[in-house]
C-alpha cells in the first residue's frame, strides 16, 4: 500500500525518487521470478 | 462463479463506498475497522478522479476482496503501484478451490502481475511496488514474493 493514515486522514506516500547505490543494485539485480509470472499470466481472469 | 468487477472513473457507481462497506467484513478491532473504512472511502474517491483503478473480487455475487492499482515510478523506472489490498475478514488466510487453490490475496497479486505484464508489453513497465501498512503485512507480502527495498518499507517485484 502506498497510503497511510495521519491525524485521521489518508495520505499518499510516493516511492523513493532517489535511491542509494545499494538500493539501486538491489532493485536492478533482483531476478524476475519467471515461475510466478508464468503462473499469474497463464490463468484466465473473469474481469467485467 | 468467480468474477472480478473493475471500477475506474467511467465505470464507478453512485455511493460505491457505501456499497463496499455494506458487503465486506471489516476487522473486529475498532481501530483497524476505522482505518479500513478510511482507506476504502479514500480509494473510492481516487477511482472517481482517475487516480487508481479498483478491482473487486466476487464469488457468486459475494464480495471477497479488493485491490486498487495505479501508475508510478521508482527512481526513473516505470512501476505499477498497489495502492490498497483488502480481504474480507472471513476469507483472510483461506485457500479457495474456486481460486485455483490459492489464497484470496495471492490471487489478487497474481491478477496484478498479469495486468502488469500486459502494460509492460504495450508501454513499458519494470516493477510492481507497494508500501505495507504495518510489519505484519510486510511478512505476508514477503510470502507473496515481494522483496524489501530498504528501511522505508517499500517492497517490489521485478517483472
Amino acid at each position: 500500500m502506498a497510503l497511510s493514515i495521519k491525524n485521521d486522514k489518508v495520505i499518499t506516500i510516493v516511492p523513493p525518487k532517489k535511491l542509494s547505490n545499494t538500493e539501486r543494485d538491489k532493485l536492478v539485480n533482483t531476478p524476475v521470478n519467471t515461475k510466478l509470472i508464468k503462473k499469474a499470466t497463464s490463468r484466465k481472469y473473469n474481469i467485467v | 462463479m468467480i468474477e472480478i468487477k473493475k471500477y475506474n472513473s467511467i465505470t464507478t457507481e453512485y455511493q460505491l463506498f457505501k456499497k463496499l462497506l455494506e458487503s465486506l467484513e471489516l476487522s473486529d478491532s475498532l481501530e483497524q475497522k476505522h482505518r479500513e473504512t478510511l482507506f476504502i472511502k479514500d480509494i473510492c474517491k481516487r477511482v472517481e478522479k482517475s487516480k487508481t483503478v479498483l478491482y473487486v473480487l466476487k464469488k457468486d455475487n459475494e464480495k471477497l476482496a479488493l485491490i486498487s492499482i495505479s501508475s508510478t515510478s521508482i527512481e526513473d523506472f516505470p512501476a505499477l503501484q498497489i495502492d490498497f489490498l483488502f480481504v474480507s475478514k472471513k476469507y483472510r488466510g483461506l485457500v479457495l478451490e474456486e481460486l485455483d487453490n490459492v489464497k484470496t490475496s495471492e490471487y489478487l497479486i497474481e491478477l496484478v502481475i498479469s495486468i502488469a505484464k500486459d502494460i509492460q508489453e504495450n508501454i513499458g513497465l519494470k516493477y510492481i511496488v507497494l508500501l505495507p501498512d504495518n510489519k505484519d503485512l510486510e511478512k505476508i507480502y514477503k510470502e507473496l514474493n515481494f522483496n524489501k527495498l530498504n528501511k522505508t518499507g517499500w517492497m517490489f517485484i521485478s517483472i
